[in-house]
């Protein structure tokens, strides 16, 4: 059942919109200032598929559903977002069928979609991108597997990572994208998509935190 | 309560977030001799009578009369249209694609930036895969967004404009795939643009201005989305910004023989054409003292960036295939050519 998967996503979509005016002012400083307006229109989008998803929809299936929503948008944000969700669906749906630990899952899922991300973004690790939230996360949660950490605190410690990873963008200068033509000018102020990753990571992670402790898979990794 | 309080700029819109559709709405019932919409956001010309290369154009929002308003005969076939600032999804780029193939392929020409890149790429991947012929060619005119050595990673400005032109000509003479993409590489190859930005825009439903720019400064090299330029400096008159705007393009052209040249001198949306005749007075003087005939003008709002007040200067180093093609015929809505 993905219903506490939905909840966070919705969660998640709340916070973007929260976030709105301070991720369009940090795009304004190296980029066209449309992020927030960008991701805002992504998210009501989500909420207008997700109306129509019944109860019960599989995570795959509402994964996917985001992820048609987010390449309506368009821009640079939208291809990502989308191929990124539609790797994790497919992981999680790849591995359904096995008893898998859920941080082990949520590891395998995170981890396909950092590869389809930056295989179409072809962005690296301090290029001032959202994948300097994203890698960071993705080694987070190995480490959390590794050390057999529950899905809450892994969760808890993804988002803790991605916003650190977020912030460091400040010091950065960009080398991919439209924030590149900047160069030195860019250094200084956190990419936007690195926030607003950052933004959406904490605010699932919060949602699992709510979520009903029936719920053991927890609603970041559920078949 | 009204959708567009906390906005800084006074807008003629109702809710931010319909601005898009509403625009589409109202340009194809204005001009529905000429286009019509087959999606959402996808406008395209009436069928030709005859097979042709299928020129596809687009981008973001917030730039009309582009793109929408170069499809027509002799110019573009459609227009992929994104939200304000941001690329058309793969779903409109395809559309787009499908409604233009007459079985002699498809070229894709727009503007150079990562967004564009990847959804007009993953729409060319599905249409290929339906067994339409695309290709693409990145117009990457602004010069103030690369140096030289890494010319193609510069973006696409005012540019597009001269470049559509000729490809859609060429496409329209009945000319092959390979020839249109000739074409248009060689149209994008020959042109180079320099900006200028005097006052921001705001981007509706965002709150706040793209940039910030003090009462008495200008920015030099600023992207048609508001991106920060390379030089920001002291407000100069027109005949001194031509100057330098005008310089930097001739010391970035390959060779510096004397040329023919076309000038597009264009409009970002709120600055007078009064000023934007001086400006070009000003640009044509430096060009012709240092060589070069300007053989084409064009002036006024071709690619606009809401209503950001600035300019820019596009030389576009002509021959006669080139200055053939700019004179081809062509309606659209934009439409003196």
């Amino acid at each position: 059942m993905s219903d506490a998967l939905r909840a966070a996503i919705l969660a998640a979509a709340d916070a973007v919109d929260a976030a709105r005016p301070e991720l369009g002012r940090l795009d304004g400083v190296a980029g066209d200032g449309d992020h927030g307006m960008t991701m805002s229109i992504g998210v009501r989008n989500i909420r207008t598929r997700f109306a129509a998803a019944p109860s019960g929809t599989s995570t795959p299936d509402l994964l996917r559903d985001v992820a048609l929503a987010m390449a309506d948008v368009g821009g640079a944000i939208g291809p990502l977002y989308s191929s990124g969700l539609t790797a994790m669906a497919a992981t999680i749906e790849a591995t359904g069928s096995a008893r898998a630990d859920p941080v082990t899952r949520l590891l395998q899922a995170v981890e396909a979609a950092e590869l389809a991300v930056v295989g179409l973004g072809h962005a690296r690790p301090g290029d001032k991108t959202l994948i300097d939230a994203l890698h960071p996360m993705v080694g987070s949660l190995r480490r959390a597997e590794a050390e057999g950490d529950d899905l809450l605190t892994a969760a808890e410690m993804a988002a803790t990572t991605a916003e650190a990873g977020a912030a460091s963008t400040a010091d950065m200068v960009a080398r991919v994208g439209r924030a590149s033509r900047l160069g030195e000018r860019s250094r200084g102020h956190p990419d936007a998509g690195a926030t607003s990753l950052a933004i959406i990571v904490r605010a699932m992670a919060e949602a699992c935190r709510r979520a009903p402790v029936d719920d053991e898979q927890g609603p970041l990794c559920v078949s | 309560m009204s959708p567009i309080s906390g906005g800084v700029r006074k807008k003629l819109i109702n809710d931010p977030f319909d601005a898009v559709d509403e625009m589409v709405d109202g340009f194809v019932a204005a001009h529905s001799d000429i286009v019509r919409r087959v999606a959402e956001r996808v406008v395209v010309r009436f069928p030709p009578d005859r097979p042709k290369v299928g020129l596809v154009i687009g981008g973001g929002s917030g730039h009309e009369p582009a793109f929408l308003g170069y499809v027509g005969p002799g110019l573009a076939d459609a227009a992929a249209i994104g939200n304000i600032f941001a690329a058309p999804s793969p779903e409109t780029c395809l559309t787009a694609i499908r409604a233009t193939s007459t079985g002699m392929g498809v070229i894709l020409v727009y503007g150079n930036y990562a967004g564009d890149r990847m959804n007009f790429g993953i729409a060319a991947e599905r249409a290929a895969a339906e067994g339409i012929e695309v290709r693409t060619v990145l117009v990457t005119d602004d010069v103030a967004s690369a140096p030289p050595a890494e010319i193609e990673r510069r973006r696409g400005i005012a540019g597009d404009i001269v470049v559509f032109k000729c490809a859609g000509a060429m496409a329209e003479r009945g000319a092959t795939l390979d020839e249109v993409e000739r074409i248009a590489r060689a149209a994008n190859d020959a042109t180079r643009t320099m900006g200028v930005a005097l006052y921001p825009c705001e981007v509706p439903g965002t709150g706040r201005l793209s940039f910030e720019l003090s009462e008495d400064e200008i920015e030099i090299g600023l992207g048609l989305h508001g991106e920060p330029g390379v030089r920001r400096g002291p407000l100069l008159s027109a005949d001194e910004t031509a100057e330098i705007l005008v310089a930097t393009i001739l010391a970035d052209l390959p060779e510096r023989a004397r040329h023919e040249v076309a000038v597009l001198v264009n409009g970002l949306g709120a600055t007078a054409q009064l000023d934007l005749y001086i400006l070009y007075r000003a640009a044509r003087r430096a060009l012709e003292r240092a060589g070069h005939a300007v053989s084409r003008s064009f002036v006024g709002d071709y690619i606009t960036s809401l209503e950001m007040a600035g300019a820019s200067v596009t030389v576009m180093c002509l021959d006669d295939e080139l200055r053939g093609l700019l004179d081809d015929p062509a309606r659209t809505a934009r439409s003196n050519w």
